[in-house]
């Protein structure tokens, strides 16, 4: 026994002395390669810098992946071919050397909002290539920021070089810088319940909150002015009904309410809130070259409409003009998109097939002649979120959600409505965005 | 690991060197809910949970139960919500039974096993497998029978009981039996709260800290149950009784917050409540060679999400009618009607729907062959206002292949059609219900044996048990048309193999129980049906919240007055999305000890003491939720006679 116990503190001894003789060699600092970018998605011939956060080397070897190298501590490179490039690092000193990798995105792109599920998975941000209607990566945000997102977002909005996203489970409104990609705080939860949509002016980010359970109470709801600069919340618009989508046209702030048959119209000066009342509540907001706005005037559950479709508000003199569709989707966001001269302004609805099912379906209004075709682009669609038109070619990219549980993908048509692919993104895609 | 071995042997040994022996339960006469409906299903397993078990368990929730000594899985939060997938299928696909009515929701269709105290019923009855041709509607999965006794009690006999538990635990019950020896009163109080403040590792990414949140303790999350059942039985004669039960039960919970929302969002409180009155009563009547049974119930369910004062109630009135003719002492015909009617008031609904009545009718027959083979088959068909329900047949065997003195084998088999007429939810809420619905069939196919040992101071049973369970027509809510929609959307096979095996060993004044409990239970979505675009993602994977894997082990001894033991109990990783997200496999570790202290023939305390999940392990049983690491219960009973 005795014995036992006398081998026993040499042991501990012995490794006492061993983690002694350790932490010596902590003191001397470790090689290590690193380095940030000030962009991984550009166009060809835009350049990216690179910033080294080596520590210890004493020599850096660049490869850029398309054959150009370099030895600069911190190297700019411009891609000239769309591609995706892994750019390595090797940090040296001596004869130890260390390795860092990255990739880099080049072409055309924008990104897929996927929502996720409200009670399950978070929302995600897929990576698309416009010009091949591919997804290089499935969760770009995951990719950059090695964590999933912490809310269920409802909408995506740049201003400067943020992308805000309006995280409504839990409720907050985080950012990434527009370049990297990269989320570098919580983000911002003042006075944030239930944020649904935003825009920004002068610095200031409007977001339409719904303030609660807003179907039990609609006066609890507003907007929120948030100071881009700081953060900081800095003023505070009540707003009863549930404002939705916001647009700003002709100097003035418009609210898409959807517990109330009216559209807000707010003097962002005086701030004084003045009505335009509607057919039924609304959701979506898009602005046409004209300043002048189109609003989706839906029937939903608890406030059925007098009558459905799109209603062009004339944001000169606030009246508007009634352009009937009968179930006109009562979706929140990305119920219309318009093409890029904006001739066409696609509109989700519902049809019904030709055995009497009702189906989703995408009308097409003629902006010209005022007028919804005859005949709808795309119908027989099932767990239809959100539509969105790709800027470099005009294609129509339908969201489909079947579940929140499972991927969604997105359609893509010809401006003609034939099916040209059909492409796998997050649970529950609904937005489509650009970053500029 | 070892060092937790240690002290698992090292608690039991303590206990044994104390030198005292456990309680039972005295039991004076058992009318097990079990029994009757077994009878006439030939092949069916069908089990009553042990009494160790379930008196262990008393201070808690029918939850806890299940997931610390049964094969089924359960998702839940930690104390506040929790639902039932017994051999894969949906919460749905489980009628709970108290009395003649099936306590799940019509509204939701499935119950929160959160809510069922165990304290006020004396035994708990699986049923594995389909059960449609005895319970009607939603039971393709299985059935659970919340069994109460008639103790005949002459005189007055009194229990109380007092919890204090982990996390600002209390629960506080009493019983009260009362009688002449044909009337009798029973009344059942229990007071159930918590504050459920454990502490957590919370894994949500911080942009602050650049890493995780780290230490947190769970907000919001605190439950007050609260509920009374009443009982009068009176037996006219020893084969004629009228019994009355009344339920009346008050839950109220905050919605447990999960991890983001715990972290990040940590004001943010949302509660509900739910109220139920559950009334049954049922004449008896075997005096002749026919025995019928006459019962009649009303149900009020009312559920206050968030105070909002948006109705969601539904109330029933049932009806049910049996009758069992006795042929010779081995062949009996069976046949009998259920009457319900249904009147919902939900904010969500068409306001056109005031009722609802469903009918069934169903006949069974049983036969024994020279006390070897029983056969029994059993047709049912049901009603629904304006819903066609498909037929449902079920025929099975058991067969004692041999029987000796020490042992017994046996071998079982059963084939039972089931369906479920989709929720009041599913067809008529605004928007999204759907009228047309079909309803859910299942078919289940089941092999079983048995093999039973008993010698001098060894007693024991074996049980395997193979599944084979295809679900058509599984009902989702999917994001159809123009919006979420309910649709018969997939087809599911459910396969599977449980062992069970439950030995008692007696040694001088050692007694030693000891069991495991397992199944393996592969489910897959088999197809898609319809003509839905989605839930075509995860075709021929297992499906959510469904572990592959579950087993129990358990083990423990008894000396005298005291008694101590341990369960082990293991979960499968489980997807949670038809994507690849899971929830990490998990070990629970539970240790307990009792001793009852015996003042004399008529006062007799019991001491109870039991440590939970003792390895301290972090997990969820639902994505994002945490629940509690290591956490402890102490409780006092007191007996009067």
């Amino acid at each position: 026994m005795k014995k036992n116990f006398f081998s026993l503190i040499f042991l501990l001894t012995t490794l006492s002395l061993g983690f002694t003789s350790c932490s010596e060699d902590e003191t001397i600092p470790v090689l290590s390669a690193g380095f940030t970018t000030s962009a991984n998605v550009v166009e060809a011939g835009e350049a990216i810098e690179f910033t080294n956060s080596s520590t210890s080397a004493t020599e850096y070897a660049w490869d850029f992946g398309d054959d150009v190298t370099s030895k600069d501590q911190n190297p700019e490179h411009t891609y000239a071919a769309d591609g995706k490039y892994t750019v390595t690092l090797v940090a040296t000193n001596g004869e130890k050397t260390e390795q860092f990798q990255t990739k880099v995105y080049v072409g055309e792109y924008a990104y897929v909002l996927n929502y996720g599920g409200y009670n399950g998975t978070k929302s995600s941000i897929t990576l698309y290539d416009k010009k091949t209607a591919s997804v290089p990566v499935f969760d770009y945000y995951n990719l950059r920021n090695n964590t999933i997102m912490t809310s269920n977002a409802q909408s995506a909005y740049q201003y400067g070089n943020k992308i805000y996203f309006m995280g409504n489970n839990v409720d907050r409104i985080t950012y990434v810088d527009a370049a990297t990609f990269i989320q570098s705080n919580n983000g911002i939860t003042d006075q944030v319940i239930k944020p649904r949509n935003c825009i920004a002016h002068d610095d200031i980010l409007y977001v339409s909150c719904w303030g609660g359970e807003v179907w039990n109470d609609a006066s609890i709801s507003y907007i929120l002015k948030i100071d881009t600069k700081t953060d900081a919340v800095i003023g505070k618009i009540m707003l009863a009904g549930g404002p939705e989508d916001l647009e700003i046209a002709n100097g003035k702030l418009y609210a898409a309410l959807n517990y109330d048959k009216k559209v807000a119209v707010i003097d962002m000066a005086s701030e004084a809130i003045t009505y335009i009342d509607m057919p039924g509540v609304c959701s979506y907001i898009t602005k046409d070259p004209s300043e002048n706005i189109f609003v989706s005037v839906v029937s939903s559950f608890s406030t059925p409409a007098d009558q459905d479709g799109l209603a062009h508000i004339n944001t000169q003199n606030d009246t508007y003009t009634m352009y009937p569709l009968s179930g006109i989707s009562a979706a929140y966001v990305n119920v219309m998109a318009a093409n890029t001269d904006f001739s066409k302004l696609y509109v989700m609805t519902s049809a019904y097939d030709s055995s009497w099912k009702l189906t989703g379906a995408v009308a097409v209004f003629d902006v010209a002649s005022k007028a919804f075709e005859s005949s709808n682009i795309v119908e027989g669609l099932f767990g239809i979120n959100g539509i969105g038109v790709n800027n470099l070619n005009d294609d129509l990219n339908v969201f489909i959600s079947p579940s929140t549980t499972e991927s969604g993908q997105i359609k893509v048509y010809s401006k003609d409505g034939v099916e040209k692919k059909s492409i796998g993104v997050g649970i529950a895609p609904m937005m489509l965005f650009d970053i500029e | 690991m070892k060092k937790e071995l240690l002290i698992i042997v090292f608690f039991v040994c303590v206990a044994f060197a104390n030198g005292q022996i456990i309680d039972t339960v005295n039991v004076e006469e058992v009318v097990v809910t079990g029994t009757s409906i077994s009878r006439f299903q030939a092949g069916s397993k069908i089990e009553k949970v042990p009494e160790q078990q379930f008196e262990l368990m008393q201070g808690g929730n029918l939850d806890q139960l299940i997931l610390r000594f049964t094969p089924f899985a359960i998702k839940s939060t930690a104390g506040s919500l929790a639902t039932i997938r017994v051999r894969g299928t949906s919460p749905d696909h489980t009628s709970i039974n108290f009395g003649g009515i099936n306590i799940n929701s019509m509204t939701l269709g499935s119950s929160n096993l959160s809510n069922v105290p165990l304290y006020l019923f004396d035994e708990i009855g699986l049923q594995y497998g389909s059960a449609s041709v005895v319970n009607g509607s939603g039971s393709i999965g299985g059935a659970i029978h919340l069994g109460m006794n008639n103790y005949w009690v002459n005189g007055f006999k009194a229990e109380a009981r007092i919890d204090f538990g982990s996390f600002d635990e209390e629960l506080y019950g009493t019983k009260l039996f009362y009688g002449n020896g044909k009337l009798e009163g029973v009344t059942r109080v229990y007071y159930y709260k918590k504050k459920n403040n454990f502490p957590f590792f919370n894994t949500t990414h911080d942009f602050e800290k650049n890493g995780a949140f780290g230490e947190d303790v769970q907000r919001n999350a605190s439950v007050e149950n609260k509920g009374v059942i009443q009982e009068f039985n009176y037996k006219l004669n020893t084969n004629e009784t009228f019994t009355l039960k009344a339920w009346i039960e008050s839950d109220w919970h905050e919605i447990q917050q999960n991890m983001q929302t715990n972290a990040f969002q940590p004001n943010m409180r949302k509660t509900l409540s739910d109220d139920h009155v559950r009334l049954w009563t049922e004449y008896k009547n075997e005096k002749k060679k026919l025995h019928y049974k006459l019962g009649g119930g009303y149900v009020y369910d009312n559920s206050v999400h968030n105070h909002s004062t948006n109705k969601i109630s539904t109330q029933r009135l049932i009806f049910n009618g049996d009758g069992e003719y006795k042929i010779t002492n081995s062949s009996s015909f069976k046949g009998g009607v259920n009457f319900k009617s249904i009147f919902p008031k939900v904010y969500a609904y068409n306001t056109d729907l005031k009722r609802e009545d469903w009918t069934d009718i169903h006949l069974s027959y049983y036969q024994n062959f020279f006390n070897k083979l029983t056969v029994s088959v059993n047709l049912r068909q049901a009603f629904v206002t304006d819903f066609d329900v498909p037929f449902t047949p079920a025929v099975g065997f058991s067969y004692n292949a041999l029987a000796k003195e020490k042992y017994v084998l046996s071998f079982t088999g059963n084939v039972s059609k089931s369906y479920r007429v989709p929720t009041f939810n599913d067809r008529y809420w605004v928007p999204g219900g759907n009228p047309n619905l079909k309803p859910e069939d299942g078919i289940n196919y089941e092999l079983g044996s048995k093999f039973s040992y008993c010698i001098d101071g060894l007693s024991g049973t074996i049980k395997v048990n193979a599944f084979y369970l295809d679900v058509d027509n599984w009902l989702l809510w999917i994001n159809g048309s123009n919006g979420w929609e309910a649709d018969n959307v997939q087809r599911v096979v459910s396969k599977g193999i449980e062992a069970q095996s439950n030995w008692d060993i007696h040694v001088q004044k050692y007694t030693i129980n000891t069991g495991l409990n397992y199944s393996y239970n592969p489910v897959e979505r088999a197809e898609v049906v319809g003509s839905s675009s989605g839930q075509n993602k995860a075709i021929g994977r297992q499906l959510e919240y469904v572990p592959l894997h579950r087993g129990v082990f358990y083990l423990s001894g008894i000396y005298k007055d005291l008694s101590a033991g341990f369960d082990f109990n293991y979960t499968h990783k489980q997807y949670t999305s038809q994507e690849q997200n899971t929830i990490p496999a998990y070990t629970l570790v539970n240790l307990q000890s009792s001793y009852k202290y015996k003042v004399n023939d008529d006062h007799v305390f019991r001491f109870a003491a039991s440590l939970n999940n003792i390895l301290n392990k972090d997990y969820q049983s639902s994505e994002g939720y945490p629940m509690p690491r290591i956490n402890g219960r102490l409780s006092v009973t007191y007996k009067f006679k």
